[in-house]
C-alpha cells in the first residue's frame, strides 16, 4: 500500500512538474496584431509551379492575372485594364500603367509575353487552356495574342489561376521556375518546409494596399487540428471545416463563420455507351427524376451544399441554363422505365427478369465523396434499382471508366471557375474531348459548343449556350447532385473576409484586425 | 500503405531468418589465414553484408511494384501534377520522354540506384525539390520522436513493470494492468485530441501542432509513449514473472538473499537482451509508423512523407521512403543485436 502511494505520489509530482516545465514557455495563443495566421489543408509549397494549379500564388495574391473575377464570377480589370477583340482570332490586351514586379522591374507587354510563355512551356495544362497561336508586343502597353481558331473566352481562361503573371527573376537563365516575383499586393518572403509560408504587404502595390503587414500560411492538415488551433488563438482563420464544427462555431460568438455557394459541381456522369444500360436516354432521365437531392445534402454533406437540379450554379448570372430544371418525378421515372420495357415487381425494376443493377464508381482521396456516393445509391435502391459501389483511386477509377466498364461515375469539377461556360462543355461532354468517358455523343451539343467558344457576349452567344444546356437537360448524359458550398471561420477580431466563388481567391488585402 | 506494411514485415521476418541463420553456425573460413580477424568484426561484416544485399532486393521489390498500380505510369504521374486533370496524349508522350520513362525498366532502375550512389535522391515530382532534403528533415523529426517517446516510454514501462512483477495480482498490479491496456487500446486519434484540447486549449500551454521547438514535441511524444508504455510494462511484467519461476531464483532466494536484491541483481539482468529487441522493433515502429499522430500534430515524419508520397504519385519520393524504412529495420536490429553482444558476452558468438 505505502508504494502504490508513493507511486501515486511519483505520477503527480511527473505531472506537476511537465505541467511546471511547459508553463515556462510564451503562451501559445494571440496572433501578431498587424499578422493574419492562416490554417490550411494544403502545404502552399511557393517553390514549385506544378502543385494544385499552382493556385497558391493566385489565392495569396502575390502575383495577379490580367483579368480577375469579381464575386460573381464577372471578368474585371487586372493587370489589363481592358481587352478588345481586334480579328476573330486576335485580342489586344491593354496593360495597366505603372506597375512595378516586387523586384521593381516595370510590367510591360514583353514581360507579360514572357511570363505566359514560360507558363505554357512549363505546365502541361496551360496550352490547352489557353489555346494559344502566337503573341507579340504590338505597343510597349498593348500585347497581341493570336488564338489557334476563333476563340471568345481568352479573357475569362486568363482568369484562371495558373496564368498569373511572373516577373523575370522568378526564373533562372535555364527558364526554370524559382521562386514567385509577381506584382500582388503580397510579396513572397519566407517559406519553411512542412510548417509555413509567410508573405509581407507589397508598398508599390498598384492597387489599395493592404491593411494588415504580413500573412502566414501555415500548414495544419487535420481538419479537427485545424480547429483547435482556430479556438487556442494560434491562427485566425481557417477553411475546408468539418460539418460538426461548422455547426459549433456558429454558436460561440468568438468566432465568425463564413459560408457560400462557389464553383464546383458533384455529378454522376453516365456512361451512355453499349456496355451499360444507360445508354437508353429514357433511364438517364429516369435516374435524374428518380434521386431526391435534398436528401443527399441533408444526408451526406450535413446540409454543407446546395441541392443541385441544373449543371451550372443558379446563383450565378452570367451561367447559361436549361428551359426547366430537373425535379423530382416518381411518376415520370416509372413510365419512363415501363417505356424502356422495366417491370417493377415487388418493388425492384427488372426486365426479363433480371434486375436493374447500376455499377456505381467514385473515389476516396476527396472526403466528402463516399458519402455522396454512398446517399446516392441508397436513394436508388429506395426506388428498386439495385447498385454495385465501388470506390477506388482517382487513377483507379479512371481505369475502369476509360473502359466503359460503369454504368455511373460520380466526380467533382469546378466548371464556372472561369466564368465562362466554355471550360467544361468544350473539354467533358463534346464527342471529341479528350475527357468524354462517358460514349456520349450529339452532335447538336458538339455543333453548339463549338460554335459558343467563338462568339462573343452576346445574345447569339446566350442563345447558343442556352440550345446546348437544354440538350443536356433533355439527353441527360449526367445527374448533377450537389453544388458545392464552401465553409471557413475566423476569429472575430478579422473584418473584411468574403469567400470569393472561384474557390483560388482568399483575398485578403481587403482583410483587417480589430 | 498496405502494401508498403506487407513489405516491412516481410522484411521483418527476412531478418530474424537472418540472424538465425547466423546462429545456426554460419561462419567465415578466417580460422585457415595466418592473420587472426576478430571474429566479431567479421560476423559484423557478414551481417551487413546481408543487410546490403536485403536492402537491393527491397529496392528492386519496390521498384517494380509501384510500376504494376493500375492505370499508365506516366499519365498517373502527369495527372497527378494537374489536380487530377486528364492529360491528353501529346503530353504523356513527351512528360515520358523528358522524364526518362520510355527506357526498359532495368535501365530506369539503373540510373536511379547510380544516382543514389552520389547521394542524388532526385527531384520530387511535386515540390521539384530535391528528395534529400525532404527526407533529411523527416529523418531528423521522427528521430526525434521515436527517441523522446521510446525514452519516456522505458522510463515508465520499466519501473511500472517491475513492480507488478514482484507484487503479483496485488492491487498495485492490477490497477497497473488496467492502465496499461487503457495505455495500449486507446485510439491514438482520440487521444490525441484530447491531450491538444486540454494542455492546448484550456491550459493553453502548448502549441496544438507543428514542429521546431521543444513544446511541439510533447504532444506527440506523450501520445505516442502512452500507447508504448502500455504495451512495454506488460512485457516487462510477464518476461520477469517467467524469470522469476525459474530454479536459479528458488536457490538465489534459498541462500538468504532478499527478494528486492535477488529480482535486481538476478532475475533482471537476464531480461534486458528480450527487453532490448522489444524496445528496437517498437522503436522502428514509432520511427515510421505513427502517421495519425503526426498528421493531427503536423509533425512531419517520415511515415507522413510516405502516405503524402503515395498519394500524390510523387515515385522518386516513394522509392526514397521505401529504402529508408528498410534501411531503418535493418539498421535497429543490427543495433540491438550488437548491443546485446556487448551487453552479455555469451551471445558474441551468434550476432
Amino acid at each position: 500500500m505505502t508504494i502504490f502511494r508513493k507511486t501515486l505520489c511519483t505520477f503527480a509530482f511527473a505531472t506537476l512538474a511537465i505541467g511546471a516545465i511547459a508553463t515556462a514557455p510564451q503562451k501559445a495563443a494571440a496572433t501578431e496584431q498587424d499578422t493574419l495566421v492562416v490554417g490550411t489543408m494544403w502545404e502552399a509549397l511557393p517553390l514549385a509551379m506544378q502543385p494544385r494549379r499552382s493556385r497558391f500564388f493566385n489565392e495569396s495574391e502575390i502575383l495577379d492575372t490580367l483579368v480577375k473575377l469579381d464575386y460573381d464570377l464577372n471578368t474585371i480589370p487586372g493587370l489589363a485594364t481592358s481587352w478588345e477583340r481586334v480579328s476573330p482570332t486576335v485580342w489586344h490586351f491593354n496593360l495597366r500603367e505603372n506597375v512595378v514586379f516586387h523586384d521593381g522591374t516595370k510590367l510591360d507587354a514583353g514581360a507579360v509575353k514572357y511570363s505566359l510563355e514560360r507558363v505554357i512551356a512549363l505546365l502541361p495544362y496551360a496550352a490547352d487552356l489557353l489555346n494559344i497561336k502566337q503573341m507579340s508586343v504590338a505597343e510597349p502597353l498593348v500585347l497581341a495574342i493570336e488564338t489557334n481558331e476563333p476563340f471568345a473566352a481568352l479573357p475569362n481562361q486568363l482568369t484562371d489561376a495558373i496564368t498569373g503573371i511572373y516577373a523575370k527573376a522568378s526564373f533562372n537563365d535555364a527558364g526554370e521556375f524559382v521562386k514567385p516575383v509577381g506584382t500582388g499586393p503580397w510579396k513572397f518572403e519566407e517559406y519553411r518546409k512542412q510548417d509555413r509560408t509567410i508573405v509581407t504587404r507589397f508598398d508599390g502595390y498598384w492597387g489599395e494596399k493592404p491593411a494588415l503587414s504580413k500573412v502566414e500560411y501555415r500548414f495544419i492538415p487535420d481538419h479537427n487540428s485545424r480547429t483547435l488551433a482556430l479556438e487556442a488563438g494560434e491562427v485566425d482563420f481557417i477553411d475546408n471545416m468539418l460539418p460538426s464544427d461548422v455547426a459549433r462555431l456558429s454558436r460561440d460568438e468568438n468566432f465568425k463563420v463564413y459560408s457560400k455557394p462557389i464553383a464546383g459541381l458533384y455529378y454522376g456522369a453516365f456512361n451512355a455507351g453499349d456496355k451499360s444500360p444507360l445508354s437508353d436516354v429514357r433511364l438517364r432521365q429516369a435516374v435524374n427524376a428518380l434521386v431526391d437531392r435534398d436528401l443527399i445534402v441533408k444526408g451526406a454533406l450535413d446540409g454543407i451544399g446546395e441541392p443541385a437540379w441544373d449543371f451550372f450554379g443558379p446563383q450565378f448570372g452570367w451561367a447559361p441554363k436549361a428551359d426547366a430544371p430537373f425535379k423530382l418525378d416518381t411518376g415520370l421515372a416509372t413510365s419512363l422505365l415501363n417505356d424502356a420495357g422495366y417491370e417493377q415487381n415487388d418493388g425492384k425494376w427488372e426486365k426479363d427478369g433480371a434486375p436493374l443493377t447500376l455499377r456505381i464508381l467514385s473515389y476516396s482521396s476527396r472526403t466528402e465523396m463516399p458519402a455522396i456516393t454512398e446517399a446516392l445509391a441508397a436513394l436508388l435502391n429506395q426506388n428498386g434499382i439495385a447498385t454495385d459501389v465501388q470506390m477506388y483511386t482517382w487513377e483507379g477509377m479512371l481505369d475502369l471508366v476509360k473502359r466503359g466498364e460503369y454504368d455511373i461515375s460520380v466526380v467533382f469539377w469546378t466548371p464556372e471557375m472561369t466564368g465562362h461556360p466554355d471550360l467544361h462543355l468544350k473539354s467533358q461532354f463534346h464527342s471529341k474531348a479528350g475527357l468524354n468517358y462517358q460514349f456520349w455523343n450529339n452532335a447538336g451539343f458538339d455543333e453548339a459548343v463549338d460554335t459558343g467558344r467563338t462568339l462573343s457576349p452576346g445574345a447569339e452567344k446566350d442563345e447558343t449556350y442556352h440550345r446546348a444546356m437544354n440538350i443536356l437537360h433533355d439527353d441527360a448524359p449526367i445527374i448533377p447532385l450537389v453544388h458545392k458550398v464552401s465553409v471557413g471561420a475566423s476569429a472575430k477580431d478579422v473584418e473584411g473576409y468574403r469567400i470569393h466563388p472561384s474557390g483560388f481567391f482568399y483575398d485578403f488585402k481587403s482583410v483587417s484586425k480589430d | 500503405m498496405e502494401i508498403s506494411c506487407i513489405i516491412l514485415m516481410q522484411l521483418h521476418i527476412t531478418c530474424d531468418i537472418n540472424s538465425n541463420r547466423a546462429r545456426c553456425g554460419f561462419e567465415f573460413p578466417v580460422h585457415s589465414a595466418r592473420w587472426k580477424i576478430d571474429p566479431m568484426a567479421s560476423r559484423l561484416a557478414a551481417r551487413i553484408a546481408h543487410a546490403l544485399v536485403l536492402l537491393l532486393a527491397v529496392s528492386v521489390a519496390g521498384f517494380a511494384l509501384l510500376r504494376l498500380m493500375p492505370g499508365d505510369f506516366a499519365e498517373v504521374l502527369l495527372m497527378a501534377q494537374m489536380d487530377g486533370t486528364l492529360p491528353d496524349a501529346s503530353q504523356v508522350a513527351r512528360f515520358a520522354d523528358t522524364h526518362g520513362l520510355n527506357d526498359p525498366l532495368p535501365v530506369q532502375y539503373l540510373r536511379w540506384l547510380g544516382g543514389l550512389m552520389q547521394g542524388d535522391l532526385g527531384l520530387s515530382l511535386v515540390t521539384r525539390e530535391p528528395i534529400i532534403t525532404d527526407i533529411l528533415l523527416r529523418i531528423e523529426q521522427s528521430l526525434i520522436l521515436a527517441i523522446c517517446a521510446l525514452a519516456v516510454a522505458l522510463l515508465l514501462a520499466v519501473p511500472i513493470g517491475i513492480l507488478c512483477a514482484i507484487y503479483p495480482d496485488s492491487k498495485i498490479d492490477r490497477v497497473a494492468g488496467i492502465i496499461s491496456v487503457i495505455g495500449m487500446s486507446i485510439p491514438n486519434f482520440w487521444y490525441s485530441l484530447l491531450l491538444a484540447l486540454l494542455f492546448s486549449l484550456a491550459l493553453g500551454w502548448l502549441p496544438t501542432g507543428g514542429h521546431g521547438t521543444w513544446q511541439h514535441a510533447i504532444l506527440p511524444t506523450l501520445v505516442i509513449a502512452t500507447s508504448i508504455t502500455g504495451v512495454l510494462s506488460r512485457f516487462v511484467r510477464s518476461s520477469l514473472l517467467e524469470e522469476l519461476s525459474k530454479p536459479y531464483i528458488r536457490t538465489a532466494r534459498a541462500k538468504g538473499g532478499r527478494r528486492r536484491r535477488v529480482v535486481l541483481h538476478h532475475a533482471i539482468p537476464n531480461i534486458v537482451p528480450g527487453l532490448l529487441t522489444f524496445s528496437g522493433l517498437q522503436f522502428a515502429r514509432i520511427f515510421d509508423g505513427m502517421i495519425i499522430v503526426e498528421t493531427l500534430f503536423a509533425w512531419p515524419g517520415i511515415g507522413r512523407y510516405l502516405v503524402e508520397s503515395l498519394l500524390n504519385r510523387d515515385y522518386p519520393a516513394i522509392q526514397a521512403c521505401f529504402l529508408l524504412i528498410a534501411a531503418s529495420y535493418i539498421l535497429v536490429n543490427l543495433v540491438v543485436d550488437i548491443t546485446i553482444s556487448v551487453y552479455d558476452p555469451r551471445t558474441r558468438e551468434i550476432v
